[in-house]
């Protein structure tokens, strides 16, 4: 075990060499260099505080960095660790690097390791969420960090890449991070360094960070433009104010393209989407969707051809049943998911869900109406609408779906504290789907957000051995069963996904994609340059 | 019969008003026989206006043409029925205030002063985000912040009317106050309600839209409002797609011109001041 | 002479100091009346993802549990002291947030409410004193067409128009950044254009319909007829008696219409990205961030009243007939 962890960081090192050496390959000429890229987003930032949803995001890109990241193709690689080792993945030791420096100048050491930890569990309660499995954090030399859980976890990786790292010295005395405005308090290690945050213009300014321990990027200054609403964003790209319009874990709506198309100065990127954009989840641990028969009879029912069409356009996917997206390590395929409106129909009879009063919709077993609430957030146009089509097609199979309209609040604590839910929209993310155990676990599993609720000891022992397992072909096996789990129990199943849509200014080259982090990724920020 | 001598007695302008809204009301309650599709049915979205769909589909290939005559039930049925609620409860108050006086008349004054004075968006936007976001709150929170004016009005109507010969003369014939309020009162402010009531609808159409716009409408109700407010969101603006967004504002300029028309009487143009 | 006219102050500061109590109760009481747990409405829905001893903490803090009343007092304490509440969403105090906010929203409606009062005034003037002619219809028509728009349409398409498609105005924010000095004002100027153009239209196609009627009703009346039979010439009668008399009830109609200039604003902040009032009520909406509504809701609320009465002071100065001899 310990051996195969060995070699996996020796090779991860190597990577690593290689990686580091990108900005003296890539620098070019300096004519080639990019003084200033402009990037639009819809994201609000509201204080240039790590401590705000928005800016800890974008300083997660550009200025701060954890121990580990993902690379463009969602694996791990080092950040400021650059190697670990574990024997029983409930003990993680990682070995930091040498050169790597806050932004005033002090070094990176282990205790800003072991200070950023505690510091996070001790001041924000919904850190706990994901980090809440971390028992103690010790730091024995200037250089080693070793981090203690309370149970072995192989995904830990995942976890621990999205936590950001922040300077001691710094922060060491302050007692509330949320109300610590200084600017001092977006110093981080990464290749930007923060500049400035201006309210009333909505900007956000980064400088290249000189003394950063890669090498100096490629783009010497960026800046973050905030519009209120993506039309907004999408002329303001036209018209070439800015250079890229970028949400966070998103592409853009497929119908901005044809007007994008007749510009000649926007190129289009599109990638595959890791994250799923539209699920429909049953609340299984109550009656009567804890059946898994109707809930096969609802995937029945859907026409997942025509809403890939109304909903993605060209750019999406027909799910299958087995839930987790193809590009998932040890992704397998799964029955393709089609309406068979007949088959709905078929199973919800033999349920006894029938129609008995004749308005054509069908009752419960105990003869009660049988009126399924569909929660769906109303500040999402395009989930509105999909709810829209979704209540036509399970009224096609006599099923008399009513939609729930929730806010973005209001849903999110329906979802991850009341359930109170009984079938409900919304979408993962990549890093969603990597959340506890991976495979959407983390969704799935009542012990996680559980949105589904599943509790079925047969599943939630499949998420045990993946926490402990590290036999690749016995991981195999796991994912592979786990996904045969969802295709057949569907606690959860995609109504449609839809790719990334990335537009950019076509006079840069040398974008890359990152499936955390976009287009925004260090691929992009080290190579890009004047076509 | 009384009523369309009134009317006939009325200018050019409201006669405009009238038939206007008359052409809507025809609309909303003929829609299933002149709307040429099923406005629930899905096509190819995003079409442009063909011969087919006369005015394009929408995102989810609606014909637009069919949704913008449905929506007109809905967005007529929330302006009646809000300027219905506003008018009822301002009559109300403003004859109470103006026929007791005293103590009453203080107190609704004293309130109504202060529910005009409130910037009624802000209050509406918070009051949306409170309740669910459903049509019948939307004409509840209209209704229940519009009535003021109407009482402002009919209180100093009523101040002058009972000071009249023949109200005097029913108080001395021994007319109850309900008699007096219902028969004399009523009847003789009713000009000045029918005023009210269409402006309190207009104002409503006009709020709802907002609301609307702002994502706080109820979009399982799709009203002219919010036919624009998925054209804004589902790239009809940026895609100059004003087929979508423009009939829909159109119909609310004109509904609300017809609206805001009747209440226009060239005779009485202090009514104006209380638009 | 003097008495009658500190009667007419008295009795508004009295109308006012009660109106203004009732808008501080109905603050107080909106978010108790609401369905859904107290402390979530006066905190916003991300209470709830805190740490279960704060809310408990908020909880005394605020007194829910103590009878109304000693809320209430506590409600003004907490008022007087400028404490407009906490938000957990945003990590600021709701007084903070606004500062920045108010003055951008005021500095878009106040213009705007002048402009638009310039505007109306001197058209709806010129279109009664032309009463029936083609000046007097083109001008009624445009203003009813502005009236009768859905005031976010009309932002909409003048952004479109004139900040995409000619791209003479930028298409939001407040500033570009960066800028100092005269540099930063005209900056400034350059991106509140078209806001405060649509905004101004808005007020102004109101305020245009009333003075023309205004105006309309006066030239029947017997002074003016009056007027010209002493020989006056028209431009003189426009000037001395007919401004003079539509000025002060035009000056309480710009001061009630401070609530409906606020609403618009809301919707023009909105559509052209400006982080004022409109923004922050329209984000708080959003996150369920109760604290910042309300907080919003009382101070907008403050200041309309604030403008009405300083209208009704002036309109007490202006007025001849207020404190003159009875």
């Amino acid at each position: 075990m310990n051996r195969e962890f060995l070699l996996l960081s020796t090779a991860l090192v190597l990577l690593n060499l290689i990686g580091t050496g990108w900005a003296a390959e890539n620098g070019g000429s300096d004519g080639d260099r990019i003084p200033m890229l402009k990037v639009g987003t819809i994201n609000q930032i509201n204080e240039a505080n790590p401590w705000d949803y928005y800016f800890g995001v974008y300083s997660m890109i550009f200025s701060h960095q954890g121990l580990v990241r993902f690379n463009n193709e969602g694996d791990i690689v080092p950040e400021l660790a650059t190697s670990w080792e574990t024997d029983d993945l409930q003990k993680w030791t990682f070995h930091l690097r040498e050169d790597a420096n806050w932004h005033d100048g002090q070094p990176v050491t282990a205790n800003d390791i072991k200070f950023s930890i505690d510091y996070n569990l001790e001041k924000d309660p919904l850190s706990k969420s994901y980090i809440g499995s971390i028992d103690s954090v010790e730091a024995p030399d200037k250089k080693t960090a070793i981090i203690n859980l309370k149970k072995p976890d192989y995904n830990f990786l995942n976890t621990i890449a999205v936590v950001k790292m922040i300077p001691e010295h710094i922060f060491q005395s302050v007692d509330e991070p949320k109300k610590y405005n200084d600017k001092n308090a977006a110093i981080g290690c990464g290749p930007y360094k923060f500049v400035s945050f201006d309210r009333d213009a909505g900007i956000v300014t980064y400088q290249a960070n000189e003394n950063y321990w890669g090498a100096i990027p490629a783009i010497d200054a960026i800046e973050l433009r905030m519009f209120k609403n993506p039309d907004a964003l999408m002329l303001a790209f036209q018209k070439g104010e800015i250079d890229l319009p970028y949400y966070y874990s998103k592409g853009i709506s497929y119908y901005y393209v044809p007007k994008l198309l007749e510009n000649d100065d926007i190129g289009i990127e599109v990638y595959p989407e890791r994250g799923i954009t539209n699920v429909l989840w049953f609340n299984t641990a109550i009656a009567p969707f804890d059946n898994k028969e109707l809930r096969q009879a609802f995937s029945y029912a859907v026409n997942y051809e025509e809403l890939k069409n109304m909903f993605t356009a060209g750019y999406g996917t027909v799910p299958s049943a087995g839930w987790v997206p193809n590009g998932t390590l040890y992704y397998i395929e799964t029955r393709s998911l089609t309406q068979d409106i007949n088959k709905s129909r078929a199973l919800l009879d033999s349920l006894d869900f029938k129609d008995i009063d004749g308005d054509g919709l069908r009752e419960m077993p105990d003869k009660a109406k049988f009126q399924p609430k569909l929660l769906t957030r109303s500040d999402l146009p395009d989930s509105v609408r999909a709810a829209e089509m979704l209540k036509k097609y399970f009224a096609e199979v006599g099923i008399d779906m009513q939609i729930d309209l929730a806010d973005k609040s209001t849903h999110g604590q329906i979802m991850d504290e009341k359930k109170t839910h009984e079938v409900s929209l919304a979408g993962t993310t990549f890093w969603g789907m990597t959340m506890g155990e991976g495979y959407g676990s983390g969704y799935t599993d009542t012990r996680n957000y559980g949105w589904s609720m599943v509790s079925d000891p047969k599943y939630q022992s499949m998420v045990d051995d993946l926490g402990m397992t590290q036999d690749k072909d016995k991981r195999k096996d796991l994912a592979a069963e786990i996904q045969n789990y969802y295709a057949e129990e569907m606690p959860q199943f995609t109504i449609y996904s839809m790719n990334i849509i990335q537009p950019y200014n076509a006079l840069y080259a040398g974008w890359e994609y990152n499936p955390l982090h976009g287009i925004l990724s260090y691929g992009t920020l080290s190579n890009l340059h004047k076509a | 019969m009384e009523m369309a001598r009134d009317f006939l007695a009325h200018s050019r302008l409201q006669l405009i008003g009238l038939f206007i809204l008359i052409l809507f009301l025809a609309v909303a309650i003929f829609a299933p026989l002149i709307a040429p599709h099923d406005p629930e049915e899905s096509k190819t979205p995003y079409q442009p206006p063909n011969q087919e769909h006369r005015l394009g589909t929408n995102d989810i290939g609606q014909d637009i043409l069919s949704e913008l005559i449905y929506a007109s039930r809905v967005s007529l049925t929330i302006g009646f029925l809000a300027g219905l609620i506003s008018v009822l409860i301002g009559a109300t108050l403003g004859m109470l205030a103006g026929y007791y006086r005293g103590i009453v008349e203080e107190m609704v004054m004293a309130t109504g002063d202060v529910v005009l004075l409130i910037p009624g968006l802000p209050l509406m936007i918070i009051l949306a985000a409170y309740l669910s976001p459903s049509m019948w709150n939307i004409v509840l929170v209209v209704g229940l912040l519009w009535w003021c004016s109407t009482a402002r009005v009919v209180h100093s109507r009523v101040l002058q009317l009972r000071e009249m010969p023949f109200v005097e003369a029913a108080r001395a014939l021994g007319g109850g106050d309900l008699y007096i309020i219902f028969h004399h009162i009523l009847i003789n402010s009713k000009e000045v309600i029918y005023a009210k009531f269409a402006l309190a609808v207009a104002s409503a159409m006009l709020t709802e839209a907002s609301l609307s716009f702002l994502g706080l409408g109820d979009p399982l109700n799709i009203s002219w409002g919010e036919m624009i407010h998925f054209a804004f969101s589902r790239g009809g603006f940026a895609n100059d797609m004003w087929w979508w967004y423009l009939p829909p504002g159109l119909m609310i300029c004109a509904c609300v011109l017809g609206f805001v028309l009747i209440a226009m009487d060239p005779e009485r143009s202090q009514k104006a001041q209380e638009l | 002479m003097l008495s009658s006219r500190r009667a007419y102050f008295l009795s508004k500061l009295v109308r006012y100091s009660f109106t203004f109590l009732l808008i501080l109760s109905l603050n107080f009481a909106l978010p108790r009346m609401m369905p859904g747990d107290p402390i979530v409405n006066l905190l916003g829905e991300e209470a709830l993802h805190n740490d279960p001893r704060m809310i408990e903490r908020l909880r005394a803090e605020h007194g829910l549990d103590r009878p109304l009343h000693i809320q209430y007092i506590g409600y003004l304490r907490s008022l007087a002291r400028m404490d407009l509440g906490y938000s957990i969403h945003k990590n600021l105090s709701v007084a903070e947030l606004m500062e920045n906010s108010l003055l951008w929203t005021l500095l878009l409606v106040f213009p705007s409410v002048v402009i638009g009062s310039i505007l109306a005034l001197l058209f709806g003037s010129l279109a009664g004193f032309k009463n029936n002619s083609r000046t007097d219809f083109l001008l009624t028509a445009l203003a009813l067409l502005f009236y009768t728009c859905p005031p976010f349409l009309l932002a909409m398409l003048i952004l479109s128009i004139f900040a995409f498609h000619l791209g003479l105005f930028p298409l939001g924010n407040l500033t570009s950044g960066g800028r100092l000095g005269l540099d930063y004002v005209l900056d400034v100027a350059w991106h509140l254009f078209l806001p405060v153009a649509a905004l101004s239209l808005l007020g102004a196609s109101y305020k245009f319909l009333v003075v023309r009627n205004s105006v309309t009703q006066i030239f029947d009346e017997q002074f003016i007829v009056a007027a010209r039979a002493k020989g006056l010439t028209e431009r003189c009668i426009l000037l001395r008696h007919v401004i003079r008399n539509v000025l002060p009830p035009f000056i309480s109609m710009v001061a009630l219409s401070f609530g409906f200039m606020v609403s618009g604003a809301l919707v023009v902040e909105i559509v052209f990205s400006l982080n004022g009032m409109g923004t922050l009520i329209y984000d708080a909406v959003v996150a369920r961030d109760y604290p910042i509504m309300q907080g919003s809701f009382l101070v907008l609320t403050i200041f309309v009243l604030a403008a009405n009465f300083a209208a009704d002071m002036l309109y007490g100065v202006a007025d001849p007939r207020i404190g003159g001899p009875h």
